[in-house]
């Protein structure tokens, strides 16, 4: 009963503080939205062009029918699309059209059709189809005399294909629990260490326990109003979809673990408060780039795969990611509990090397 | 009267790396005495009392405190309770105010001091919501030495409460160690102020390098190790002085020292020299500055360099 009311104490103690610092303010809350609007803005500006594959049976002796021809010519002109050639793996290409054998021929006798095998649920499905549907029209146009005009088929297919900023807000959330972690706890432990607070603190009853649990309890609570802040910008200014699951609430508890474990650990080797930046950044600059904050790792040399196997933010990213933008709790959990695991240890070796009294 | 004995210390020693801080040290503290740890900067103050504040593990020695084996790290928690520590260069919580700060240290310690009290007794009523970092050197300190009484300790430490304050600020904080010392308090100065030590102290002892060089109070220091009191005078005829075959050495050319024992030889002095108008009269009586310089020759400056 005392003992949690001390580490409510410190809990207590590091947040006022935080709330009251804009510094703090900024790297916490500030900053991953910035990066979030920042290439969350970019990329959807350059993503204007959707691929489209596009098959086409209708074959003259080797050579495209001129019917088929002609509207891959007016698919063209919308100007919407990156045609592709058909690799003929459906499961891996977002939008298919397919021409059929006999179009030309069909055409004439007035009963023609194209296939456009899409995910109804993709966020780009209304508007593929409506383009689709614009070149039919002007096909139909052309051919007017004719009985009866083109038509789309849809053909339903599942596809995992997500948006650029879909992928990316899940990691813009890793990120700000891991800068804010590992940042965080090596600037306090550090400057407290130096101005003697630290020192202060160890003549009172508190114990070295109880500052750990106060300050892993507190970065709890800043991951969570972290991850508020940007998934409601993300929502409102993205309009994307997102799973909400407690699942995400036991993720930011496991990096509430890891990354300011991490920051302790690192800070009883840093001794000069002007070096714990400079040791921040060594440990999460590379996490940054290799634990698939920006791009799957799937398109990533060998090399850089297995290092991201062995980053915890790696697996933060991923859990989030599965629960929230795909809803695969499975996958989620899994994760979840490697970044847990990690953080038990991790938190288990900072108490252990984490030095209350002889200075 | 039998003095209770709060901290009692027998062959203390600290070694970091390869120097030696603290060596063979040995004493003890009285229950409601002044007691200071008088040295310039290295001679192993901090590293003393923060071994009795369970802050550091000394490497050989004996530190009861309450008659508490501090070896015992599990009574160390017992004897923390019991004191208040403010340590060298103090430093409380940056982004909370004086207030916030009290009562964050009142909640480690769960104790029931009204930390409003607190405030009008050390003087910060007018501080008490101002942030901890926008306060100056003296009133920081002020706010160490209020939290350092959150827990109404039976023994206080003060390691060089004054460092670095101006005179001003300086004369209040001895004005309040005192009013803490009338109600009772056991304190643990450390300091390298002579003056401080002197204004201050029941006690007193001199450490440098490690070791104790002497021990006392004020006046037995100056007693002992003090030298000569000297009478000095100026526009003074020598021919009078040497009529009555008294001693004297010459100072400056219009400036003679004679040093005296007694009030016996004092009153010979004085009496040579009553009936001229134009002497000028000065009884120099040394204090720590020359126990000081007898016991090392050397002296310590304003930041606590012996030289
Ligand atoms: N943590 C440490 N590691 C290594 N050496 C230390 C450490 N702390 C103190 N020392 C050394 O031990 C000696 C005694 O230091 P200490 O701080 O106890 O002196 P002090 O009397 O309090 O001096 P000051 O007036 O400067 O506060 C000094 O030479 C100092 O450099
Ligand atoms: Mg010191």
């Amino acid at each position: 009963m005392r003992t949690a009311s001390i580490i409510f104490t410190v809990f207590k103690g590091h947040f006022k503080a935080w709330r009251r610092n804009k510094t703090t303010l900024f790297w916490t809350l500030a900053f991953p939205l910035l990066l979030m609007l920042l290439f969350g803005g970019l990329f959807s500006l350059q993503s204007d062009k959707m691929d489209l594959y596009i098959e086409n049976n209708d074959m003259n002796q080797d050579s495209p029918s001129m019917a088929s021809l002609r509207i891959i010519q007016l698919i063209n002109q919308t100007d919407s699309f990156n045609i592709e050639d058909d690799e003929g793996n459906l499961e891996e290409q977002i939008r298919t059209i397919v021409i059929p054998k006999n179009f030309e021929s069909r055409l004439e006798e007035g009963n023609s059709s194209i296939k456009l095998i899409m995910d109804e649920s993709h966020q780009t499905f209304l508007r593929t189809s409506s383009l689709i549907n614009g070149v039919i029209n002007s096909m139909n146009v052309e051919n007017q005399g004719v009985e009866q005009p083109i038509v789309l088929i849809q053909e339903q297919i599942s596809s995992n294909d997500i948006s650029f900023i879909e992928y990316f807000v899940p990691g813009v959330i890793g990120i700000a629990i891991m800068s804010t972690g590992i940042f965080g706890t090596i600037g306090t432990n550090t400057k407290y260490r130096k101005n003697g607070v630290i020192k202060k603190l160890a003549t009172t009853p508190l114990s070295k326990f109880e500052w750990i649990i106060g300050l892993v309890l507190y970065h709890m609570l800043i991951g969570i109003i972290s991850t508020i802040v940007i998934l409601t910008v993300a929502v409102l200014v993205f309009n994307i979809n997102i799973i909400l699951n407690p699942v995400i609430i036991i993720l930011i508890i496991s990096g509430a673990l890891t990354f300011p474990g991490l920051g302790m650990i690192i800070s009883t080797v840093v001794r000069e408060e002007e070096e714990a930046d400079a040791a921040g950044n060594v440990v999460t600059f590379p996490m940054l780039f290799l634990s698939g904050t920006f791009f799957p790792l799937e398109t990533m040399p060998t090399v850089i795969q297995a290092i991201a196997r062995i980053l915890p933010l790696t697996y933060l990213n991923n859990g989030l990611r599965e629960i929230m933008i795909y809803g695969n709790y499975q996958a989620a959990l899994w994760n979840c509990s490697i970044v847990f695991a990690i953080g038990i240890v991790t938190i288990a070796i900072a108490m252990k090397v984490t030095r209350w009294t002889d200075l | 009267m039998i003095n209770n004995i709060v901290i009692n210390i027998e062959g203390l020693t600290k070694t970091y790396d390869k120097s030696t801080a603290v060596d063979e040290i040995s004493f003890t503290v009285n229950e409601g005495e002044v007691f200071a740890l008088l040295g310039p900067n290295g001679a192993g103050k901090t590293t003393t009392v923060e071994i009795i504040e369970c802050l550091k593990t000394p490497d050989k020695g004996k530190v009861e405190v309450f008659g508490i084996d501090l070896k015992d790290k599990k009574k160390q928690n017992d004897v923390k309770r019991r004191i208040g520590v403010m340590p060298q260069n103090f430093n409380a919580f940056d982004w909370l105010t004086v207030k916030e700060n009290l009562e964050y240290f009142r909640e480690l310690y769960s104790s029931k001091v009204s930390t409003d009290e607190l405030i009008d007794r050390v003087g910060l009523r007018k501080k008490m919501n101002s942030m901890y970092k926008t306060l100056s050197g003296g009133t920081k300190q002020r706010v160490g030495i209020a939290i350092s009484l959150i827990n109404e300790p039976e023994l206080l430490f003060l390691d060089e409460p004054t460092a670095g304050l101006d005179p001003q600020a300086r004369r209040e904080t001895w004005n309040l160690i005192r009013e803490l010392k009338e109600q009772g308090k056991t304190i643990f100065l450390t300091t390298h102020y002579m003056e401080e030590a002197q204004e201050l102290s029941d006690r007193i002892l001199i450490i440098i390098e490690g070791k104790i060089v002497a021990g006392g109070s004020p006046n037995e220091l100056i007693e002992n190790y003090g030298g000569n009191k000297s009478v000095i005078l100026k526009n003074c005829n020598k021919k009078i002085l040497e009529d009555r075959g008294i001693k004297y050495e010459t100072d400056t050319e219009n400036q003679i020292q004679i040093i005296f024992d007694n009030n016996e030889q004092l009153f010979n002095i004085l009496s040579a020299v009553t009936n001229d108008p134009n002497v000028e009269i000065e009884i120099k009586k040394p204090n720590l500055d020359e126990v000081f310089l007898n016991l090392t020759g050397r002296r310590i400056n304003a930041e606590g360099l012996a030289k």
